[in-house]
Order: structure tokens, then C-alpha cells, then sequence
């Protein structure tokens, strides 16, 4: 069965929208549902509707068409940042234009319903922006103004978004402001407002109706946990690129550009902040700092009552949408076993057990390579361990890898940790330098 | 315990077993000459004026009748004025005739036949004529035609087994070994206590059922072949390689463990393929033991097959003879033998991924349709 919103499903990919959530959403949105408790009465205030009338000039949808058919592939929202045209988005909305300019063309609708031709100017892959014109420039228009970077957001300030959201028609929302994301790689407005697919590109205003931040993504679950990129980042892409002449041919080179670039700030913040030494029975194990990850353990699973088993998982808050991928991250995770009731034999099933489930890519695709591996017995500091690093090449994005190492101890009979850590689109030094300085972070500082 | 293991055998003088036809014109035409079949050692003693025996064996292997030569000439064919009658579509009326020359040799005519008869790689047509020692069998039709002299040498006699106890303690033995191993394993596996005991009681009864089902078809086989069910015998042969499988893998990870050896555990598989055919060999046998060569040679090749299928499909869609990509079976660490290196030494040696991941870019896997070049 063909997906009938192939790129619904991509839009807000840069974080967390779901195809199930989408798809539900769109199914909702086909039949009326009446208020709840009036909450939805409330959300379209005075306020909401002097925002929307004030922006609705300025306000378009933005499509990408298949050439040959003409069909909608996907759809996004953007507004006018000057009077000669040029729009800004998302780069996931217009990532398509970038990547494949053979097969799609950019449109855009403005609330009139008159759709015209743009083209793309320029993007920003590590804060999802894009640049477009207007192809026929016609009569000035009227722009969405930036708010001044002296004039600072107060938490709980009321937001507006605005967008078309799941192609219905166009829309504001009602939200505030709470802050930037916490442990977010690049700053992150956090909205508490309802950001919809579709709405991905258009602006958030504030009462003055001077643009704050750019809707780009939401939480699936949690409810109206949606983020914005601050306007800072859209402004300084208007100043660098406002006379740059269109994209008109592949552009995997700067997108490439712009992901080595991320992963270098991304590997250097990694291996510029110490781990977080966390100790297991005699272990000490790798953890990034609070500072730099987002860290959940569990102290015990209740399911294993034979023997303790600790898990950690840690991500660095650095995915970026590179078109049909999402990258530049780094996780880690480890699980520490302490079964002083099994013999060395037992134990040494169950730790096999859980060093083969480890899912790698022995396949290739049309994105990556298949996997390459090296494998050892290595000597930290007197603790014997067993490493796998696998790797796997992007094939359009040259010079960019994923890499994963996966590694266990075997010092105890029964008693151990294994680890993994996984980089996403990283130099293969950088790659490198990573493993060596998760691998370092292990050290065995004997038993209790 | 009355498995096939006692049934009698009788061996032809190239030292095949083959099975006496149960019933029928063979049993028919053997009744009168049970002396014949008393003579031990060699065939020399002619006493009761028997020039030979000839024997008509079928492509299995079962011998379908036999003919004590008291005279010669000796016709064959399927018309019932011949001496011996064959019930074979591809025999002709009167398909040959046998006959002692003065010079004390057997001489073999081919009579009115479109299909001849076959005596090793030689055919011979009609009106043909040969002599032949009876060394070797002659074809006619789908059957086989032997020849015993008076004075050609005969197989010792096979004892009858002594010990049938020995039988059944080996196979009750076998049984429990496989249970042992099986409850071992799902030991290792079990976590809890408790989810063991559940465990190990399913695991009691698929492994009956299992191999009862294995046994089963092959004794159905065996019996459609041989007559004999030859149940427990397969029993055996099952529990031997359900104890081999494990041993000969278990050995292979454990090398692979100990020496860092990944390419042991990589292609552990072609291991377990290898005993799996042995297994099915030996189960062949049972069923046609007078066919070791080709059904070695038959399974052997299958078996090549389907390795080289595998590894071939793997390799074609994943440039690896193996989708295991690393060594996962981990032992106890006092089982190490290679040495563990620094970081720095695994590090330098983890470089040499570059170039191949460099090669695999240069050659786009066979599953990337739509693959495009960019600028």
C-alpha cells in the first residue's frame, strides 16, 4: 500500500514525529471533533486572531511537486523575509530541492491560494533552515520583521505559530515561551503550544508579531512539548545568503560540508568534556556528563532476581536531518552483570547472550555501506576486554561514517560490563578518536 | 527391543548384504532347495547335482527370486516356457540363455531382445554370445542377473548378536545423554530457577517428540525399502549427532574464543552442516547400505551445494561469505589464550576499515536498486 503522506511523515523528522502519530493525526483531523472542556475555544483568543490577521499576507504553504507528475511529495510552511521574495522554511521541507533538483520542483501558496514557483537560495542542515526565492519576483511583498536580539523572551511569554498544518488550510496556534532546551546541541526554543505536520518552516510571532523562531519539531509523548529554531539562526542565513544565486544541482557537497563541520563541534565537545566515572562493583564505566547527554539508567530489572544487571543509555541531543537521514549523533549505553550465584560457564552464556543481540548493519543500502568490523582481545589498564569496532560509510555523503564499538569485560568469572557506544556521521579520525576515548574509559579498580 | 538389528542378512560374494525376497514365486522356488542353503564355506560340494544358483536381484537391491541350475541350457525371460520367469516389462520372451561349454565355461546368448543385456560398461545385442566367470552381474531389463559356481568362495557366517542388552543400554544411554545436554543447555540459558523447571519439563517432551518424528520417517523409509523398520537404529543415529552437533560447535567457539580465531565462530555454521550430513548419511545407509558410495557421494555433494549457495547468496548481497560480522561466544576470561592488546595497537589495526569500506563504496551493493551517482 502506498503511504498517501510519503512526506508528512518527514516533516518535523529532524526530532520525534512519527509516522503513527501523523497518520492518526491526520485521520483526526478528517472528522470534526467537537471541544473539550472548551480548551479549544480558548486557544483561538483576540490575541491569536490579531496575529493571524496581522500575518496571513506573509504567511505561505510551501511544496515540493514531483517534475514529472506534478503530484504533492511534500509540504511545509514558510513566510516572507523580505519584500523581493525570500521565504525561509525549514531545510526538511525543502531538503528534496537540495538533494534530488532533477525530480522535484518548489512551490509555494500563499493564504490566496495562488501558487507560484521558488527556488532554493541556500540552507542551514545543522539548525534546519532553508532559504527560498520567489522565482517570478512580481510586486514587493509584504515580510514577517525579526525580533531584535536586545529585546529577550520572557519565560512564559505568549507565542503564535503558524502554518498549515497537515495541508488542511492555515492555522495559528497559541503557545509560550519556556526557555531554551535543556542539553539541546544547538539552542532550541522549547514552545508549549501544539505544533503540527505542515506547520514545519512557518514562523512563530510574538505579540508584536515580530518573528521569534521557526516551528520545527514536537515531542510524540508528551503533549504541546514542540521546539522552535530561534530566529537568530534564520536572520543570519537572510544576511549570508540573501543574494545568492539558486541551487540548481545536486548539493551533497555542502550538505557534507556543513555535517563535517557539525560532527567536528559535536566530537570536540564530546572528548572535551570528561566522562562521568560511574562505578560498578569494581568497574568504572564511561558516562557523559549531565551537562552534555541525557543519561537513563535502571538500577535493577525487576524480571532478573538470579543476578544484577544495571543498564545506562545516554544520547547527545546533536541529530540533525540530512535529508532521507537523521545523524550526527552520538549514544551510549552500557549494561553491568554481577551474578556471584551462576558458575563461570553460566555466566559465560548469559554474557554471550547478551554480547550477540547487538543489532549492526550487515546489510547495505542505498545510504550506507554494509558494515566493517575489527575485533580484539584489549588490555585496559590490566583489564582484558573484547572490542568490536564496526563502521559503515555514507556513499553520498563521502568522508561521513557511523561507527560503533562494542565492548566487555573479561576479568571476573562472573561478573562484567559491556558497553557500546555509536557515532552518526563522523570523520573516520574523528571515529576513530571517539572509540579510543570511550575505550580509555573503562577501568577495572577491583572488587569491593 | 526388536529392532532390525537382528534380522538376517545374507551376503552376496562381493560382500554386499542383500535381503532375501519375503514371499512370493522366489520363496516359492527356493523351498525345495533348502539344502543349497546349508552349504558353508565353499561351494564345492555338488552332491546333489546343482550346477549353480542363479539370483535376480532388483535395482534396490532385493533379490526378487532365484533359480538352483540343475542343467543347462538355461533360458531366461518373461515367456513361461523359459526356465526363469522374470516379471520385468523391459525383459524380453526368451531374453537370453546360459549354457556350460565342453571347455567348462559359461557362455551367454543373446536371444530376441530390443534391450539386450549389460555386463559392466559392455551391452550386447542380439545374437550376441559371450563368456562369463560370474564375477560380474549382468543387466537385463531393470534387473540384475548373478551367477554362483560350485566352488566360488562364500561370506563367513555373521554371529547373531549375542547381547541385545548392550543394545538397549546403548540406546538408553544415548537418550539420556541428549536429555542431559538439552537440560544443560537450557540451564545455561535459564535465568531463574523457576522459569528453568518450566523449561526443562517442554523441553523433555519436544525432545521426544522430536526425535520420535525424525526416527519415525526415517523407520518409515526403512520399512518401505528394506522391510524392516529399524526404529532404535535411528534412534541412535540421531541421538549420536545431536551429541556430535554440539560438541563439534561448542569445540569451534571455544578455539575461536581462545585464539581470537573469529573465523572459527564466523563460519561455525559450515560445522553444524557438516555434521547434520553426516548424520543423514548414516541414516541412508541404514536404508541402503549396499549404495555407501553413491549416497556418501550424493550427500556430500548436496551438502557442498548448499554451502556454497549460502555463502555464495551472502556474498553477493553482503560482499562476506558470513553475516556473522564479530565473535559473540565468550568463555570463562581463565580460557583466553590470545594475548589482549593495548588500545593504541587496536586502534592502528582498527584503520585498515577505511579501505575496506573505501572498496565497498567503489562497488554498490546489489541491493542499492536506484543508487545514484551525485555531483
Amino acid at each position: 500500500m502506498i503511504d498517501p503522506f510519503p512526506r508528512l511523515r518527514r516533516i518535523s523528522a529532524g526530532l520525534l514525529l512519527g509516522l503513527g502519530a501523523t497518520l492518526a493525526l491526520a485521520q483526526e483531523a478528517a472528522k470534526p471533533v467537537p471541544p473539550r472542556n472548551g480548551q479549544e475555544a480558548v486557544q483561538v483568543s483576540r490575541d491569536a486572531q490579531r496575529a493571524y490577521e496581522s500575518s496571513r499576507d506573509k504567511l505561505v504553504q510551501i511544496r515540493t511537486l514531483l517534475r514529472n507528475t506534478n503530484t504533492q511529495s511534500s509540504v511545509g510552511s514558510g513566510f516572507f523575509v523580505s519584500r523581493d521574495g525570500l521565504i525561509i522554511t525549514n531545510f526538511h521541507v525543502a531538503s528534496q530541492l537540495a538533494l534530488e533538483p532533477d525530480r522535484y520542483r518548489g512551490v509555494y501558496v500563499p493564504v490566496d491560494g495562488k501558487q507560484a514557483d521558488v527556488e532554493l537560495l541556500a540552507f542551514d542542515v545543522l539548525h534546519d533552515l532553508a532559504l527560498l526565492r520567489v522565482k517570478d519576483a512580481g510586486p514587493e511583498r509584504p515580510a514577517l520583521a525579526f525580533r531584535g536580539p536586545d529585546a529577550a523572551l520572557q519565560r512564559g511569554e505568549r507565542l503564535y505559530s503558524l502554518g498549515n498544518p497537515l495541508d488542511i488550510g492555515f492555522a495559528v496556534t497559541e503557545g509560550t515561551f519556556n526557555g531554551l532546551v535543556q542539553r539541546s546541541f544547538y539552542p532550541r526554543i522549547f514552545f508549549g503550544g501544539a505544533i503540527n505536520p505542515g506547520m514545519s518552516g512557518g514562523p512563530v510571532i510574538d505579540e508584536a508579531g515580530q518573528v521569534i523562531g521557526v516551528n520545527v519539531s514536537k515531542r510524540l509523548d508528551g503533549e504541546l512539548v514542540s521546539f522552535l529554531v530561534p530566529a537568530e539562526f534564520a536572520q543570519a542565513l537572510l544576511t549570508r545568503a540573501a543574494s545568492a544565486s539558486a541551487l540548481t544541482r545536486k548539493a551533497h557537497a555542502e550538505v557534507t560540508r556543513q555535517l563535517i563541520e557539525h560532527q567536528n563541534q559535536v566530537t570536540q565537545r564530546f572528548i572535551g568534556t570528561p566522562f562521568k566515572a560511574q562505578r560498578h562493583g569494581g568497574y568504572s564505566v564511561p558516562v557523559p556528563d549531565d551537562a552534555l547527554a541525557r543519561c537513563w539508567g535502571r538500577a535493577r530489572d525487576p524480571d532478573f532476581k538470579a543476578f544484577d544487571l544495571e543498564r545506562t543509555n545516554c544520547q547527545l541531543d546533536s541529530q540533525v536531518f540530512a535529508g532521507e537521514i537523521t545523524t550526527g549523533f552520538i549514544r551510549v549505553r552500557y549494561e553491568a552483570y554481577d551474578a556471584p550465584k551462576f558458575s563461570a560457564l553460566r555466566f559465560a552464556r548469559m554474557y554471550s547472550d547478551s554480547m550477540a543481540n547487538e543489532q549492526f548493519a550487515v546489510r547495505g543500502n542505498s545510504r550506507m555501506t554494509a558494515a566493517e568490523c575489527s575485533e580484539r582481545f584489549i588490555d585496559r589498564a590490566g583489564m582484558a576486554m573484547r572490542a568490536v569496532v564496526c563502521m559503515n560509510a555514507y556513499r553520498k555523503f563521502h568522508g561521513l561514517y557511523n561507527v560503533s564499538v562494542l565492548v566487555g569485560s573479561l576479568n571476573r568469572p562472573t561478573q562484567g560490563v559491556q558497553g557500546r557506544l555509536d557515532a552518526h556521521g563522523v570523520s573516520f579520525e574523528n571515529a576513530l578518536a571517539l572509540v579510543a576515548y570511550y575505550l580509555n574509559g573503562f577501568k577495572w579498580e577491583g572488587a569491593r | 527391543m526388536s529392532d532390525g538389528d537382528t534380522q538376517m542378512m545374507e551376503l552376496d560374494p562381493a560382500g554386499e548384504p542383500v535381503r532375501t525376497a519375503p514371499a512370493g514365486l522366489a520363496a516359492a522356488q527356493t523351498a525345495g532347495d533348502a539344502d543349497a542353503g546349508r552349504r558353508h564355506g565353499e561351494e564345492g560340494g555338488n552332491g546333489s547335482g546343482l550346477l549353480g544358483l542363479l539370483e535376480v536381484i532388483d535395482r534396490s537391491g532385493v533379490m526378487v527370486t532365484r533359480l538352483p541350475v540343475t542343467h543347462w541350457p538355461v533360458t531366461i525371460g518373461r515367456a513361461l516356457s523359459a526356465d526363469l520367469v522374470l516379471d520385468d516389462a523391459h525383459v524380453a520372451a526368451e531374453h537370453l540363455r546360459i549354457e556350460a561349454t565342453l571347455e567348462g565355461a559359461i557362455r551367454v546368448s543373446v536371444l530376441d531382445t530390443i534391450n539386450g543385456v549389460r555386463r559392466g560398461r559392455r551391452a550386447y545385442q542380439r545374437d550376441e554370445q559371450f563368456d562369463w566367470d560370474a564375477q560380474d552381474d549382468l543387466g537385463l531389463g531393470r534387473l540384475r542377473l548373478r551367477l554362483r559356481l560350485p566352488g566360488m568362495p562364500i561370506a563367513a557366517e555373521q554371529a547373531l548378536p549375542r547381547s541385545p542388552w548392550r543394545v538397549i543400554g546403548l540406546t538408553l544411554a544415548l537418550l539420556l545423554a541428549v536429555l542431559a545436554l538439552s537440560l544443560l543447555q537450557a540451564w545455561f540459558r535459564a535465568t531463574e530457577p523457576a522459569k528453568f523447571a518450566q523449561a526443562a519439563l517442554s523441553l523433555a517432551g519436544m525432545l521426544v517428540a522430536g526425535l520420535g518424528v525424525w526416527a519415525g520417517l526415517w523407520s518409515l523409509a526403512t520399512k518401505l525399502f528394506t522391510g524392516h523398520p529399524q526404529f532404535w537404529r535411528h534412534v541412535r543415529i540421531a541421538c549420536t549427532f545431536s551429541l556430535l552437533e554440539p560438541l563439534v560447535t561448542g569445540s569451534a567457539y571455544l578455539l575461536a574464543f581462545s585464539f581470537s580465531w573469529e573465523s572459527l565462530a564466523r563460519f561455525n555454521f559450515l560445522f553444524s552442516a557438516l555434521v547434520f550430513a553426516a548424520g543423514v548419511i548414516m541414516h541412508l545407509l541404514v536404508i541402503a547400505p549396499q549404495r555407501r558410495r553413491t549416497l556418501i557421494g550424493m550427500v556430500a555433494g548436496i551438502t557442498l551445494l548448499g554451502m556454497v549457495a549460502t555463502m555464495g547468496t551472502t556474498w553477493l548481497q553482503n560482499q562476506r561469505a558470513s553475516n556473522q560480522l564479530y565473535l559473540s561466544a565468550l568463555f570463562p576470561p581463565g580460557w583466553r589464550v590470545a594475548p589482549a592488546v593495548p588500545v593504541d595497537q587496536f586502534m592502528l589495526e582498527a584503520g585498515s576499515i577505511r579501505q575496506r569500506l573505501e572498496q565497498r563504496l567503489k562497488n554498490p551493493d546489489d541491493d542499492t536498486p536506484g543508487d545514484e551517482e551525485e555531483d
